[in-house]
């Protein structure tokens, strides 16, 4: 008898220490504009995690390939070809960019105007996902070590995935464009109408375009603004036009956008690590 | 409630967390995910009762708080939520079922699950649309049920070696 009301009494003591706990903890990251109290602890899980989810990544990944080889068959003998032919003509092309991208370096110096080409970026493969189901993040197979940093912007297959938002030594975490949280300075490229695109925790974005009466057709290619000082390099496309205007308020307006990158089947990212006049490329 | 026990569980989160990252979140459906650390708190809950379910489900909240952008101590707080209610209610269903561990671990995502989306809208952070909210908790809830059967008995077989085991359901004392 006595041993029962010890342990209720345990049980009502735990929790409300661990109630008061983590109402502390929800204070202490609402103040904190910089991240939360837990970033340590998350730094030494993510040192220990990080091996473990490569390795296990690394298993994943021809498991998943395996599932989608089932369902496409075939389909894939054509596009190796067809991917070669690309390829082929894609190294043709390379050179001649080369050789314009010179020209057009060198024409910048004359005028003065910054280069806005060169970008530095890292491969990296994905090797699996955030632990929420509250947040599009993907974990990636590079950190600090390969000179990973919080806020690279992060290229996917077809245009801007995301940024980096956590680094640990061999692993760094992405907030992918879809994500709620996510916010780029856009355009868009027909009539350079800007904006902002936001993700909506599913499969589109939404376009919020600053003029409401800026014109708007369906099909139209939305890219990052790159503003000076900007977290994006400019002009990577972010998506296309697809939905009817939503509603929007007479200050603002907001299309639909269909992402430039597969979200679901992102497998490699490129991050930008530098950018400017080194004039490196991957 | 011994050392190695405590050994046994944080083991467990860690696999666990391992598992959600690394492996089954790729295979998300619509973009939903299984709640694995939240499996494991249910099974340490139905195991071991309210208090350790308690501390187990604040102990995963942590480590998942600790790893995204949630305002730290919410997921806590919804995990820990959830290990003493599993513990709490846990003798109240006397005959052993094979569907109770599943049936379990469903409820519990899907409860779970809302509290958070709840305290979250409450916290101004996640303000997403109610319906894709609803269709991911009910998703993530389904997901969880089909893993049961594969998790939880390897969760509650580490766990009770000593103890008495009827089916895949254990009872406590």
């Amino acid at each position: 008898m006595l041993r029962m009301f010890d342990s209720a009494r345990r049980l009502r003591l735990l929790l409300v220490a661990l109630t008061v706990a983590s109402i502390g903890l929800i204070t202490l990251d609402a103040r904190n504009p910089n991240g939360g109290p837990l970033d340590a602890v998350g730094g030494v899980t993510r040192v220990v995690l990080g091996p473990v989810q490569r390795a296990l990544g690394a298993v994943a990944r021809p498991i998943g390939a395996f599932f989608s080889g089932l369902t496409q068959g075939g389909a894939l003998r054509d596009r190796i070809e067809r991917l070669e032919l690309e390829n082929a003509e894609l190294r043709a092309l390379k050179e001649q960019f080369d050789d314009i991208l010179r020209e057009n370096e060198e024409l910048r110096r004359e005028a003065g105007v910054p280069s806005r080409l060169g970008l530095t970026t890292t491969v990296a493969s994905v090797v699996g996902v955030g632990p929420s189901n509250f947040e599009r993040v993907v974990i990636i197979d590079k950190g600090s070590r390969d000179g990973i940093r919080v806020n690279q912007p992060v290229l996917g297959n077809g245009g801007l995935a995301g940024r980096v938002v956590r680094v640990g030594p061999t692993t760094a975490d992405v907030l992918l464009l879809i994500d709620r949280q996510s916010a780029v300075a856009a355009r868009l490229s027909t009539n350079g109408e800007l904006g902002t695109v936001n993700g909506k925790g599913g499969g589109t974005l939404e376009f919020e375009l600053l003029d409401p009466r800026a014109r708007v057709a369906e099909g139209d290619r939305v890219v990052t603004s790159g503003y000076s000082g900007g977290l994006f390099p400019a002009g990577v496309p972010l998506g296309t036009v697809i939905g009817a205007p939503l509603a929007g308020s007479n200050l603002t307006r907001k299309v639909v956008v269909r992402p430039a990158v597969d979200f679901s089947r992102i497998s490699f990212v490129f991050i930008v690590t530098g950018r400017g006049r080194q004039g490196g490329s991957s | 409630m011994t050392l190695r026990r405590v050994g046994i569980i944080a083991g467990a989160l860690f696999i666990g967390l391992a598992l959600q990252t690394a492996f089954l979140g790729r295979f998300a459906i619509l973009g939903a995910k299984p709640e694995v650390l939240l499996l494991i708190v249910v099974a340490v809950a139905m195991t071991e009762g309210p208090t350790v379910g308690l501390v187990t489900g604040f102990a995963a909240g942590l480590m998942t708080d600790s790893l995204t952008d949630l305002p730290d101590g919410l997921t806590a707080f919804v995990f820990m939520a959830a290990g003493l209610a599993v513990g709490t209610i846990r003798p109240m269903f006397q005959r052993p079922s094979a569907w109770l561990p599943a049936a379990m671990v469903g409820a519990t995502t899907a409860l779970a699950l809302a509290l958070a989306a709840l305290l979250g809208a409450l916290l101004g952070v996640f303000a997403g649309t109610f319906l894709r909210t609803l269709v991911r908790i009910i998703l993530a809830a389904v997901y969880g049920m089909v893993l049961t059967p594969f998790l939880y008995p390897l969760l509650t077989r580490a766990m009770v070696r000593q103890r008495q085991v009827l089916g895949s359901v254990v009872v406590r004392r």
